[in-house]
């Protein structure tokens, strides 16, 4: 398989943070802490670049092995099928999740009247087809979408700029100190793709350089993630943020230039479809890796489809599992689901890291 | 059969499967099928609960004629319906296009309306996927209906541009401000702050001729409207309380003046009218457009219950710091001898600190102004180096003018409106560290009480073209 | 083949050749010096190696070695001459170097002693004592105006690269630089289709050879191979692969000759034939070989570190391997200022996104999100499209079609007739179409700058490719608005950094980013392009001095 050089590494894992931050993550954090939020953010983007430092030390023993290999050296084969059949889970719930809440904007947005099954099978039938194409087609396509992705973000914020009302800021710590400080650290999940890095380093052109790639994707992401929660913030009373569809999307739809750039927000559609469906795309192909090494096949091809499938009915569920469409719901379990795997990464680790002290000692 | 052809089929059947599915997103959506709102009007009904909407729609067909010198006429459809939404259902079934408010440039409210409540509409609008929150919001002195008739484009040749630009105007007057539906959404939601809106009223011309061909109409109001005229023309002079009185006077609902006859009308303005008690439906302006937008409406919650005049909103705005130039005349030898022009720009934005440490918070507001003399009614000379000291007491009087000035208008808000309008909750926020402890501190009881530092330093250069 | 195959799992075939990317460039390359000049030596043996290895005689199919013997004074030396074919007149060469040099006469036949001849006029000659080869060969059996005694090696190669002939002979330390420049110039005829303003007016002829030699003058250059390959069972087409054996990667030159050796045809006519036959991907209709007309651009891309493919009986050239921007460059690009190249080259970025683009994004606006437009552009078109009686898809596809008729109507009718039809077709028809309201004026502007904007695309084909996808987007855009755009987008970039050109990313050096070295989009000054391309992985790396003026410097010493 081809490897990615290190800046397509960082656009992909920027990309995997950027996309959950925008859809879902950035208005958790502003339910949960109000004005609190930026000092929210700062305080798990600092805690989310000390677990990448983390993750980064353990890897050092293991160069160019990705989380499925050292369950395999740590548990067998049963180990590693479990571990990878965890992670599959992840990324599937997670991006059908997200995928959910997006289609369902557009839904409410541009097509009030189809059925959102026709939605949702447009954008499968696209990530089968870039599944199909192999040669890394999508992580070099998402490093060229990237940069117009934050761009947009940027914009976005800059667009505003006249709207804001700085002092939405104040009172400093939000609702509470235990909100923003204790609780708000769940919002950790924002950094979805920091999963990613368990898997990267046997991705990677140059493993060597694992740390400098994993924590400039997570300061990047961090930095986006700051944008994103100011934008918003500024924008609007944080008690407005929480019945609000998509905060993002509605405060672009403030931005003017002059009066002739004026409604841009379909455009921003645009460029925010672009960019979740290289979103899906990571995700999928990801899904497709875990799966080629668990049953150890070199093909992926005659199993896109039937993942594209699994995709689809899990981005259906809540559509006919009533009881799933509700907001605090979907984010309860993509918190949940992170932290799960999140913290089996880690523990697999660690205890790989033991057993390897342990067995280099006794040589 | 080989396999080609049946990738083709394949492919060609999820199209179709495609066009079925979006088909209907399609003729919701297109171009063809969609008629475009250009601005709404919403008055109350003669019936309590309902609603008279009115839409105007543009002739598009004026765009393809290429004689510049027609302008294009609006077309203006009413319906009287329970909500926005059905009125817009209603009279969907009446053009035969879906009606699409994207282009939607403002909406405006009646006063009658305006005064019971219209939370519960704008918040009908702003869930509205096609309308933008950049809307902008008037509240108007005459029915709204009346208002979009009597709005036409003079100097452009659609309604549309005008509509684009006429809030503009405010960064370098004052004398009203960019309300957009999203900002007063804003403020409904929150429950610190008063709200504004734009008020817009008929021109006196309009109001008149429209008045005498439905007198049956608005004869409720006739004395109060006489009695009103009055107090304009004598307070004009003097400190703002005759501006608030005038517009208390208004609480009596009456939409315009209506006996005054057009010499009445010119005598009146003769008279030395000042800022002070300008509002929409009682400038002097005499023009081709029969409506005008001049100061605010005030809403606590969703209530609207006064005017803001001219000059009280400059110092809203001179406090927010949104106008970048205005104008005042200082004509009032408490503060200078003579009669002056003042153009004033911003030298820095106002700052603005709120001390809540003690139960009367105490809001002080430092704004520095630069400006330059732009009338001289005595043809002083300034460039006099012996008299180099009157510009310094052009400052000075300048500084004292406006800071009274924003006195008055800071107690008005406290008083009168009982609302902080100013927005100066912000920056109160500030002093406190959580949620709960800003809750607790009961903003809206505690600013009825707040005092006020007001300084203003103005720097005055003189700068006339020709100095004598 | 019955239904049932089709989902049969079949393992993928997917043939895949990449070349690795250079990651830095090497030390000891930055530390390299000029080559050393190496003078003539004086065995002809020891000549004839060096010789045959700095032309790799063995591969390259037009450098010529001839050796024979010279008779002077009754003695035989051994000779060779060394030219390229293509490029020497072979009548001056026969009549007037190889004929006084092998055909024994008096005058080589003369042993060296003293005699006296009388003569008529009874004067006496004194012939030359001491019996001195050189000059004996280059006074008496040169009958040339043009000969030039040379030391060392490097400067006969130079002559011999510019269409000279080498004369090298056994026992002297010397060669001689012969003119016999013979290529066929009035042969050569000006670019047709890839015209510039500045820069070369010639363009690649029919024969291979007149092709070869013009490569050759412009390259000027003994590492330049030309190798000769031969494709098609019954055709035998003549190709030949040129790259620079110094600089162009040997994986690369290998898979080259490894796709035009394993060709099972059996005729080969065209360039365009042999470009499907060799490139890696003929599913998306994208092209990944450039073929050019123009042996400047060729030598370019040869001195990057690139191979040519040349085809006998074909003005056209192949160069690979060709990446995206490539076919967005003009061969004026090098020609300008940088700032006006870059200008250029925004401008063709642009005119790609427009091409592709524009109708598709028309279709999505009007039909879906008509919000987009400024008011008074939507109801300027609103007002335009009140009485046409069509919807905007076929309205669009009505004037798309008609305007690729115009083009095709006008390409292939004589050329005397084809620039009125143009105008027939653009202007009248247009006008007449609004006038009987049957489109809308906006609607062709928007199909005019799309087709002007296809026009700027300097490469044909790719220009072509982008033509047919456009119906895509606007299918896409009629179905689904920006939704359909958005997905259609990234599919189609997805599409392209799939593609490999000869093992190379389609999309380098933009998607797989891995150096910071060679030119990406942007050109940047000439004096500043110091580093070939990475992602050719070139031999080579530095491509001149980091002070390539340093006639800037020399005051400074």
């Amino acid at each position: 398989m081809e490897k990615i050089n290190n800046k397509e590494a960082i656009s992909l894992v920027v990309a995997l943070c950027t996309n959950v931050t925008i859809l879902l993550s950035s208005q958790v954090i502003i339910n949960d802490c109000s004005s609190g939020s930026l000092i929210n953010s700062c305080l798990i983007s600092l805690i989310a670049i000390a677990l990448t430092l983390v993750i980064c030390s353990l890897y050092r023993k293991f160069i160019g092995l990705n989380i499925l290999d050292i369950s395999e050296y740590l548990g067998g084969k049963t180990l590693k099928t479990i571990i990878g059949i965890i992670f599959i889970i992840y990324f599937l719930f997670t991006s059908s999740i997200l995928l959910y809440r997006l289609i369902n904007c557009l839904k409410i947005i541009y097509y009030p009247i189809t059925n959102i099954v026709y939605t949702v099978l447009l954008f499968i039938i696209a990530v089968g087809i870039i599944c199909n194409l192999g040669n890394n087609a999508f992580s070099k396509a998402n490093y060229i979408i990237l940069p117009l992705s934050l761009l947009t973000i940027i914009l976005a914020f800059i667009g505003n700029a006249e709207n804001f009302d700085y002092e939405n800021v104040f009172p400093i710590f939000g609702n509470s100190i235990n909100h923003t400080f204790i609780t708000g650290i769940s919002n950790l999940f924002t950094f979805g793709g920091i999963n990613y890095l368990f898997f990267l380093p046997s991705k990677l052109k140059n493993p060597n350089k694992f740390l400098r790639i994993s924590v400039l994707s997570i300061v990047i992401s961090s930095i986006v993630l700051l944008f994103i929660v100011t934008t918003i913030l500024f924008m609007f009373n944080a008690n407005l943020v929480e019945g609000q569809l998509f905060p993002f999307y509605s405060a672009v739809r403030y931005i003017e230039f002059g009066t002739f750039f004026q409604r841009l927000d379909s455009a921003f559609l645009l460029i925010r479809i672009i960019s979740f469906i290289s979103f899906l795309s990571i995700t999928s192909n990801l899904c497709l890796n875990i799966f080629k090494e668990i049953i150890n096949t070199s093909d992926e091809k005659p199993i896109i489809y039937p993942f594209m499938l699994l995709l689809f009915s899990c981005t259906l569920l809540p559509e006919t599992i009533k009881a799933l469409d509700s907001f605090h719901l979907q984010n309860n379990i993509f918190k949940f689901l992170f932290f799960i795997t999140f913290a089996l990464g880690m523990l697999i680790l660690i205890f790989a890291k033991f057993k390897k002290n342990r067995k280099e000692s006794s040589l | 059969m080989n396999k080609s052809m049946l990738k083709v089929s394949t492919i060609l059947i999820v199209l179709f499967i495609f066009i079925y599915g979006f088909s209907a997103s399609y003729n919701v959506n297109n171009i063809d099928n969609i008629a475009y709102v250009t601005a709404l009007g919403i008055d109350s009904a003669t019936d309590d609960n309902n609603l008279t909407i009115t839409f105007e729609f543009i002739d598009s067909s004026a765009f393809t004629k290429n004689d510049s010198s027609s302008s294009t006429t609006p077309i203006l459809d009413t319906v009287t319906e329970t909500s926005i939404n059905s009125a817009i259902n209603l009279l969907n079934s009446y053009v035969g296009k879906e009606i699409n408010l994207s282009h939607c440039k403002v909406i405006i409210f009646s006063e009658d309306l305006a005064r019971k409540g219209i939370n519960s509409q704008v918040t009908e609008l702003m869930n509205n996927i096609q309308l933008r929150p950049s809307t902008n919001l008037i509240i108007t002195k005459s029915k709204a209906s009346e208002y979009i008739k009597n709005s036409s484009s003079t100097l452009e040749k659609v309604l549309t541009k005008y509509y684009d630009m006429f809030p503009n105007s405010s960064e370098y007057t004052g004398y009203t401000s960019n309300i957009t539906l999203g900002k007063f959404y804003n403020c409904l939601v929150n429950k610190y702050s008063g709200n504004l809106a734009i008020l817009g009223g008929l021109n006196k011309l309009s109001s008149n001729s429209e008045n005498s061909s439905s007198n049956s109409d608005s004869s409720n109001s006739s004395s109060s409207g006489n009695s009103q005229s009055n107090p304009t023309g004598e307070n004009s002079e003097s400190d703002s309380s005759g501006g608030s009185s005038s517009s208390n006077s208004n609480d009596s609902n009456s939409s315009s003046e209506i006996k005054e006859d057009l010499d009445a009308l010119k005598k009146e303005n003769d008279k030395n009218v000042s800022a002070k008690s300008i509002v929409a439906g009682k400038s002097p302006i005499i023009g081709e457009r029969g409506t005008e937008n001049i100061g605010l409406a005030v809403f606590k919650d969703d209530v609207y219950i006064n005017d803001l005049t001219a000059a009280d909103t400059l110092c809203h705005t001179l406090i927010n710091g949104e106008v970048d130039s205005f104008l005042i005349n200082i004509n009032n030898p408490k503060y200078y001898k003579h009669y002056l022009d003042i153009s004033l720009f911003h030298n820095i934005s106002p700052k603005i600190t709120v001390d809540t440490s003690t139960d009367v918070p105490e809001i002080n507001l430092e704004i520095k102004l630069k400006g330059r003399i732009a009338t001289v009614k005595d043809n002083l000379n300034f460039s006099d180096s012996r008299k180099q000291l009157d510009l310094n007491q052009v400052s000075e009087a300048v500084s004292r003018y406006c800071e009274d000035s924003l006195k008055d208008y800071l107690s008005k808000t406290t008083n009168d409106f009982q609302c902080d309008i100013d927005y100066f909750y912000l920056y109160a926020k500030r002093n406190f560290l959580t949620n709960e402890d800003w809750d607790n501190y009961d903003w809206n009881n505690k600013y009825l009480n707040a005092s006020f530092n007001v300084s203003v330093n103005a720097n005055i250069t003189q700068s006339l073209l020709n100095s004598n | 083949m019955n239904i049932k195959n089709f989902f049969q799992y079949t393992p993928s075939t997917k043939y895949t050749f990449n070349i690795q990317e250079t990651q830095s460039v090497s030390e000891t390359e930055k530390l390299s010096k000029d080559e050393v000049k190496q003078s003539i030596y004086k065995s002809i043996d020891q000549n004839l190696k060096y010789v045959e290895s700095k032309y790799n005689t063995l591969i390259n199919s037009d450098i010529i070695i001839r050796t024979f013997s010279i008779v002077a004074k009754n003695k035989e030396f051994k000779a060779f001459l060394l030219y390229i074919d293509g490029m020497v007149d072979s009548d001056l060469i026969n009549n007037y170097v190889l004929k006084p040099l092998m055909i024994k006469n008096k005058s080589n036949t003369f042993d060296g002693t003293i005699t006296e001849e009388e003569n008529p006029n009874k004067i006496t000659v004194k012939k030359v004592q001491n019996f001195n080869l050189k000059d004996y060969i280059y006074d008496n059996l040169m009958p040339q105006n043009n000969v030039k005694q040379k030391a060392d090696f490097s400067e006969l190669f130079t002559g011999i690269n510019s269409g000279n002939c080498g004369l090298i002979v056994d026992t002297i330390d010397i060669a001689f630089d012969i003119d016999v420049k013979g290529f066929k110039q009035r042969n050569i005829d000006k670019p047709s289709i890839e015209n510039v303003i500045k820069g070369p007016q010639e363009a690649f002829v029919e024969n291979i050879r007149t092709n070869t030699s013009m490569l050759r003058r412009f390259v000027n250059n003994e590492n330049l191979i030309i190798e000769s390959i031969s494709v098609g069972k019954l055709s035998k087409t003549q190709c030949a692969l040129c790259y620079m054996q110094n600089l162009a990667n040997d994986v690369l030159i290998a898979e080259a000759k490894f796709r035009l050796n394993n060709l099972s045809i059996d005729t080969l006519i065209s360039s365009g034939q042999l470009e499907q036959l060799i490139q890696d991907d003929n599913v998306t209709g994208i092209p990944q070989i450039i073929s050019t007309e123009r042996p400047d651009k060729c030598v370019k891309a040869i001195m990057q570190g690139r191979a040519v493919i040349l085809i006998n009986g074909n003005p056209y050239a192949l160069i690979i391997p060709s990446v995206l921007i490539d076919f967005l460059s003009s061969s004026e690009d090098s020609n300008l200022k940088p700032l006006f190249a870059n200008f250029l080259r925004g401008l063709r970025f642009l005119a790609m996104l427009i091409t592709i683009l524009l109708p598709g994004t028309y279709i999505a606006i009007t039909c879906f999100h008509q919000e987009l437009l400024p008011t008074d552009l939507l109801f300027s078109i609103f007002a335009s499209r009140e009485n046409v009686p069509f919807p905007i898809v076929f309205e669009l596809l009505l004037m798309e079609t008609s305007f690729e008729l115009i083009r095709e109507g006008g390409l292939r009718s004589p050329s005397a007739i084809g620039s009125t039809l143009g105008i027939v077709g653009a202007l009248i028809l247009g006008d007449a179409a609004v006038a009987a309201n049957i489109v809308s004026p906006f609607l062709i502007i928007i199909v005019a700058i799309t087709g002007l904007a296809s026009f700027a695309i300097p490469n044909f084909s790719f220009g072509f490719h982008l033509r047919i996808y456009r119906f895509a987007f606007i299918a896409l855009g009629y179905l689904c608005g920006f939704l359909g755009i958005g997905l259609g987008l990234f599919i189609y970039i997805a599409i392209l950094c799939s593609l490999k050109s000869f093992g190379v990313s389609y999309t380098a050096p933009i998607a797989p980013d891995t150096s910071n070295l060679g030119i990406k989009y942007f050109i940047p000054p000439f004096w500043k392009q110091e580093y070939r391309n990475a992602y050719l992985a070139p031999k080579k790396e530095i491509a001149q001095n980091k002070i390539s003026m340093k006639w800037k410097n020399s005051g400074k010493d």
